[in-house]
């Protein structure tokens, strides 16, 4: 059972990443990138054989232990992609869960976390071979243990995650979750050299080995006591002449691994009997929305709400509004905190001018936003084809919910940094360029969309860690209209602008200029987009949907 | 396909008439009576039979003005000919049972007839209007339900139903009124509410149904309407669709199950391989047979080489 999952634990990642030449080359060059850095990581440690094995012991047992602890939580990221062998496909065939774990764990070890673990396994065993041969020793059972270790928790916290994923809406949740989660951390990397000085230089050079694992030691301390660190503060007990404390952690990591096996094998064993996702009653939509009486009746109004209702309830829609909402307001944060760090005050009056501008940014996105609205239908799209909707009368229906949902986002943005600063005499221009890039870009946005399409994983699968957007060249080419076009159609507000500064008078002007240039880029936009639609229905059909 | 390079005599695709098909598989109103005989030698004449009642004389379909009108459609993916030169009519006002193999070209030939998928070339006219010249007007009159496309499933069934009549220009009220009736009659009622993401495979095909009706279309055309539907909802499904063909509109819908449209329609295309092999009157393409049996024969059946499989049921 262990060569036979594990041979098709290797065929089918290989056939996966052989569908398309383009999934291969990229797979490829991403795989090239992460053995080179961890080739490097690998060096590293087994020059670590020359420090103190204090140092060497504060350094792998932090490291390690992280890694340990991410690597089950990293098992979130690919959850729903990765399970290639899920225990849920067995159930049909006359295997139990106890014949089932052992190959399921090897197929575990394949791949490119166990190649990365391989790799890192060299340098970690010449670190620490610099002493005795005993404590080489522990070092192999250490990271056998640990390297097991990974891969268990990680298998049994999907096991038990597919478990919570089953239900559609726990994947919803899930999604919209992870990408707070990403955002979250995202700014806290970002802010993390802001708040540790200078924020110049690069750390991993100018500091030295030792200051690294004294740094760490605190670390390391508390982590060689938590399950994430026992396997790896083996040899470091060992090392330090502590052999009973060497034991006690080896065995605990063992204890651990007998208490994960037998919850990944309830989990397996509950997998092959109830294979089925859980059906559930579903969640009951009460009332009907509070906007659909903005809308008129008839096709473009129809449009309209259920764009509304999707940009609500599809979590892919939901992660790009919240993502839009959000990088305006972690930039804006960014920027203050970067100003009070270079010691200028926010009270500064060219930083006040600085600060009111970039409402814009939230505006900006809006083309992007709009522009892969009709991929996201996927073969839903078919619904409204068969319907003989016209182009514009898409492009129009969809305009309208984005517009019902940008434009008073970006009013309460405006009037946010306006009020808290006070700088009202860049009101007209600011609201001037916010206009022409957010009626502009949702113009944009629908005449690039008429043109360019790519296929979106459909909703409901959690898609981190693996590709949700299948277009190819077109898609770049697409996304780079969309991210570029704004910035032309904004260059007459942004040349009154400008000059605004010279001449007063010219802030109503890029005021005028900003809502005549963004209307009328609006209207072309759905025009020549929706043209272009009514001529290519079935190829936009084709493209959208989704073949995975 | 081995059966393709046999003559076939309801091979009908290089009929230029587009009504030919239908007229060619007509069966002549003739009645079986004995023939007098010059010299009759009584002696080597067999007993006496009674004589065979004269077939049921299928009813007049309009060809005049037919509801679908194929004429050299053809597609083809890569080196694959899925649909070639299919030429082909569909009267008024009747029931086209629309079979064939898996792979035949029936999905393929009925996306392009709602306008999913561009042909390579060939026309298509939907009651007075070319698919692929009038779109819009063509789509007007049809209510589709596709396989294997997905419907806007994050809508509950009762807000998809709504959105699909407004597609088509039903006042909200008016959409509103016929999607509750809809749900209704098949037995969605109670989950109205509840996202059709959240739906079974059966309600998903029910609700793919109503929104094909809800515009009240003049013709429907259903890719496998009864996959996955149970029988009660099926035998509702049946009732709507002989209520919508009696009150004078057409249905296309394509199946593998014989018996089903047997019991079913009036009037039967058979497709293989993307060629057209008989279409008429259901009593005159299965030329006294059963449709199953008939259509095996038409096919190409394969008997089953008993010799290779005889381990089967005999344990490990």
């Amino acid at each position: 059972m262990i060569k036979q999952l594990g041979i098709l634990q290797l065929k089918l990642t290989w056939r996966e990443l052989h569908s398309s030449r383009l999934t291969l080359i990229v797979s490829l060059l991403m795989y090239l990138g992460i053995v080179g850095g961890v080739l490097r990581a690998s060096i590293a440690l087994a020059d670590l054989s020359d420090a103190s094995t204090a140092s060497l012991a504060a350094i792998t047992v932090a490291a390690f232990g992280l890694l340990t602890f991410l690597w089950p939580v990293s098992m979130v990221f690919v959850m729903g992609s990765n399970e290639i062998l899920d225990p849920g496909r067995f159930a049909l065939y006359p295997i139990s869960g106890r014949k089932l774990l052992p190959g399921l764990l090897a197929a575990g070890f394949l791949g490119m976390g166990g190649l990365c673990m391989t790799i890192l396994w060299v340098g970690y065993q010449i670190a620490w071979s610099s002493g005795s041969v005993a404590v080489s020793a522990t070092a192999l059972l250490g990271y056998a243990l640990g390297f097991t270790l990974c891969v268990l928790s990680g298998r049994t916290l999907s096991a038990l995650l597919t478990k919570v994923f089953a239900k559609r809406k726990a994947r919803d949740v899930g999604m919209v979750g992870l990408m707070l989660f990403i955002i979250g951390l995202s700014f806290l990397v970002q802010m993390l050299p802001m708040t540790m000085g200078d924020g110049e230089g690069d750390i991993g050079v100018s500091i030295s080995i030792e200051s690294l694992a004294s740094g760490l030691g605190g670390i390391a301390a508390v982590m060689s006591w938590t399950p994430f660190g026992w396997p790896w503060a083996v040899p470091a007990a060992a090392a330090a002449g502590n052999w009973g404390l060497a034991a006690l952690f080896a065995l605990g990591t063992l204890a651990l691994l007998w208490g994960l096996a037998w919850v990944w094998r309830r989990e397996i064993e509950r997998g092959l009997v109830s294979p089925l996702e859980v059906g559930g009653t579903g969640e009951r939509i009460k009332g009907t929305g509070w906007y659909d009486r903005f809308f008129p009746a008839g096709p473009v109004g129809s449009i309209a709400k259920r764009s509304m209702r999707y940009w609500r309830r599809d979590p892919r829609r939901l992660m790009g509004l919240m993502s839009m909402l959000l990088v305006p307001v972690i930039s804006t944060v960014s920027v203050l905190v970067g100003i009070n760090q270079a010691g200028e005050s926010i009270d500064d009056p060219v930083v006040s001018i600085v600060v009111s501008y970039l409402p814009v940014l939230f505006a900006f996105m809006a083309a992007t936003a709009t522009m892969w609205d009709i991929s996201y239908d996927g073969s839903a799209l078919g619904t409204q084809i068969v319907a003989g909707v016209d182009g514009v009368t898409d492009r129009r229906g969809r305009a309208w919910a984005a517009l019902a949902i940008f434009v008073p986002l970006q009013l309460v943005y405006l009037l946010g940094v306006f009020i808290y600063f006070g700088v009202w005499e860049q009101f007209p221009n600011v609201f001037g360029l916010s206009v022409a890039i957010l009626l502009g870009g949702v113009g944009i946005g629908s005449w690039a969309g008429g043109y360019w399409q790519a296929a979106q994983r459909p909703a409901g699968q959690l898609t981190f860690g693996k590709s949700s957007m299948v277009g190819g060249g077109a898609t770049f080419l697409g996304a780079l209209v969309g991210l570029l076009a704004p910035l032309v159609i904004v260059i007459p507000t942004v040349v009154c602008v400008v000059f605004s500064f010279w001449h007063p008078w010219l802030a109503a002007v890029a005021l005028l200029v900003g809502v005549g240039s963004g209307a009328l880029v609006l209207h072309l936009g759905i025009v020549l987009g929706g043209r272009h639609l009514d001529a290519t229905w079935p190829e936009v059909l084709e493209r959208v949907t989704w073949k995975g | 396909m081995e059966t393709m390079t046999q003559p076939n005599p309801y091979q009908l695709d290089e009929s230029p008439n587009p009504y030919e098909p239908l007229r060619a598989a007509a069966p002549t109103p003739e009645y079986d009576s004995p023939q007098p005989s010059e010299s009759p030698d009584l002696s080597t004449l067999p007993p006496p039979t009674p004589p065979t009642p004269p077939t049921p004389t299928p009813p007049a379909y309009d060809l005049t003005h037919p509801a679908v009108e194929i004429v050299g459609l053809h597609k083809s993916f890569g080196d694959k000919h899925a649909v070639d030169n299919l030429t082909m009519a569909v009267p008024s006002g009747c029931m086209f049972g629309f079979v064939g193999p898996n792979g035949a070209g029936k999905t393929t030939t009925l996306s392009m007839v709602t306008g999913l998928l561009r042909p390579d070339y060939g026309t298509i006219r939907l009651l007075d209007f070319d698919v692929w010249e009038h779109p819009v007007a063509a789509k007007a009159l049809i209510g589709v339900l596709p396989d294997g496309l997905r419907l806007f499933d994050r809508l509950s069934g009762l807000e998809m139903l709504q959105l699909s009549a407004e597609l088509h220009g039903i006042s909200p009220q008016v959409a509103h009124e016929r999607a509750q009736q809809l749900l209704e009659a098949l037995d969605l009622a109670k989950d109205a509410d509840i996202m059709v993401a959240d739906y079974s495979a059966g309600m998903t095909k029910k609700i793919g149904l109503a929104c094909a009706l809800v515009h009240n279309p003049k013709l429907l055309i259903l890719d496998e309407p009864f996959e996955a539907v149970d029988p009660v909802s099926g035998q509702v499904i049946r009732e709507i669709l002989r209520q919508f063909v009696a009150a004078g509109g057409t249905v296309i819908m394509s199946s593998h199950v014989m018996e089903l449209v047997e019991t079913l329609c009036d009037v039967v295309g058979v497709i293989a391989a993307g060629h057209l092999l008989a279409a008429g009157p259901l009593e005159s393409v299965r030329a006294g047979k059963s449709l199953q049996d008939r259509f095996v024969e038409l096919v190409g059946g394969r008997d089953l080489d008993g010799e290779g499989l005889s381990w089967l049921g005999q344990g490990h």
